[in-house]
């Protein structure tokens, strides 16, 4: 009974601290600085500069700010609802984060990718459903925008990151299991054989999460010179708020999946001191965002059927084909 | 257990969110000045009223009572409703006869 107790409270103290709440706010925080900066140095622009050291505290500042202006609701739009599926959408991605190596107390189980995967979905769902909240032309057709690129990369990102899971758990045992795979993905990358399929699943799950985030070349649903801010068009003050961090944290958690699952995780410090390992997870995560953002500046937008046709002639088929391929190695 | 777990601590950040947002809108509240502009709409411009502006959910369980039959029953209360008394006993008298006629079609009362 101490012992239920104690994990309890060792739930609840990692869903509040860390890696929940506030690690979470921290990390976004510093990945929305890292990201608005590097995109800017890339333009030659300064990007954030006054607030804090070098700017790091202007996404925090524009969170504050977000957070006290008034939240207008325009007529016949719905007021606390939104609010709510964004909560949703925040502590499905939060519990995420228990289901990774990072956790101290992991919560795992046989099978629970199909978990992880149900959790994945729930911000994608959340942002298509705020436009249709409200009664603007701009949200309805972001919201149908986004719906149309739903169907095509969430079946890549999810069929992406089924690779390494198979893999490692038809041959090491990991038993479909996030956090397990997490554990054993870096001996992957030791056999020869299954190199060539882990490199065109990264390379899949890296281009479906770059559409996921809504990010050049895939903005379509937002593109504001057609449609404002598609289905965030009519969201203001703490709504707006949740809406950018949803963002910022969907790229944590997802790039997290991508450090772990295919980049290895820990490794090569698996049996090095605490440090080491989270030093090298750290530039990791930093490399993943690196190459996101760099795809943003590099590319411009796709129209609607050059993405949908990328993503159903290219990567679609790429990744079933490294998923079906591990299954019958 | 890993549902139960990541279904708790869903469930303990969607609370701490949503009461983020309930305190931010009681703040902000506060201290917020009353907009004229906001309860109006604006569409290239112009003023309009909100009924022409928006399609909203609603308005597909009322549109077809406000949009179908309205317009029929204002037109035929236009014909109908007259005023006059030998006009009303008419109609009276008319729908007295459907009734009966289906009554009779049907069956009869009582078998």
């Amino acid at each position: 009974m101490v012992n239920g107790i104690s994990e309890t409270l060792m739930l609840i103290g990692e869903t509040l601290i860390y890696p929940g709440a506030v690690f979470s706010f921290v990390v976004a925080i510093f990945t929305q600085w890292f990201r608005r900066k590097a995109y800017a140095r890339m333009q030659n622009r300064m990007g954030p500069t006054y607030t804090g050291l070098a700017g790091t505290l202007q996404p925090f500042a524009d969170y504050v700010k977000l957070f006290f202006k008034e939240d207008i609701v325009v007529i016949r739009g719905y007021a606390k609802l939104p609010a709510f599926l964004l909560a949703l959408a925040i502590g499905a991605l939060m519990a995420i984060l228990l289901m990774l190596p990072i956790s101290p107390y992991s919560v795992y189980a046989p099978y629970d990718i199909i978990v992880a995967a149900y959790l994945l979905i729930w911000p994608t769902l959340t942002l298509a459903a705020l436009g249709f909240l409200t009664p603007s032309p701009y949200g309805a057709l972001g919201s149908s925008r986004l719906l149309t690129l739903t169907i095509a990369y969430e079946v890549a990102f999810l069929i992406s990151i089924l690779t390494p899971v198979v893999l490692a758990s038809r041959i090491l045992g990991a038993q479909y299991s996030l956090y397990l795979s997490s554990i054993y993905s870096w001996l992957l990358w030791t056999n020869p054989v299954l190199v060539p399929l882990m490199v065109i699943s990264l390379l899949t799950a890296l281009i479906s999460l770059q559409c996921k985030l809504l990010e050049k070349p895939f903005d379509i649903p937002e593109a504001e010179q057609e449609i404002v801010a598609g289905p965030f068009t009519e969201y203001s003050g703490p709504k707006l708020a949740f809406i950018i961090f949803i963002h910022d944290i969907e790229q944590y958690v997802n790039s997290l999946i991508i450090v772990f699952l295919f980049l290895g995780g820990v490794a090569p410090f698996v049996e090095g001191p605490l440090w080491a390992q989270i030093l090298i997870v750290a530039i990791k995560y930093i490399i993943v965002v690196l190459v996101l953002t760099w795809i943003k500046a590099m590319v411009a937008r796709f129209r609607v059927d050059q993405a949908i046709k990328m993503l159903w002639k290219y990567i679609v088929p790429l990744s079933l084909f490294a998923l079906i391929v591990s299954t019958v190695i | 257990m890993v549902v139960l777990e990541t279904a708790v601590s869903m469930f303990i950040i969607t609370l701490l969110a949503y009461g983020l947002y309930l305190y931010s809108i009681k703040v902000t509240k506060s201290f917020a000045k009353e907009s004229k502009e906001k309860p109006l709409i604006y569409a290239c411009g112009e003023h309009i009223t909100e009924k022409e502006a928006l399609l909203a959910d609603r308005h597909l369980f009322t549109t077809i009572w406000n949009e179908v039959f309205k317009p029929l029953y204002d037109s035929l209360r236009g014909k109908i409703h007259t005023g006059i008394l030998n006009d009303w006993f008419f109609w009276m008298f008319l729908a007295l006869i459907i009734a009966y006629t289906i009554i009779i079609i049907l069956g009869g009362v009582g078998g």
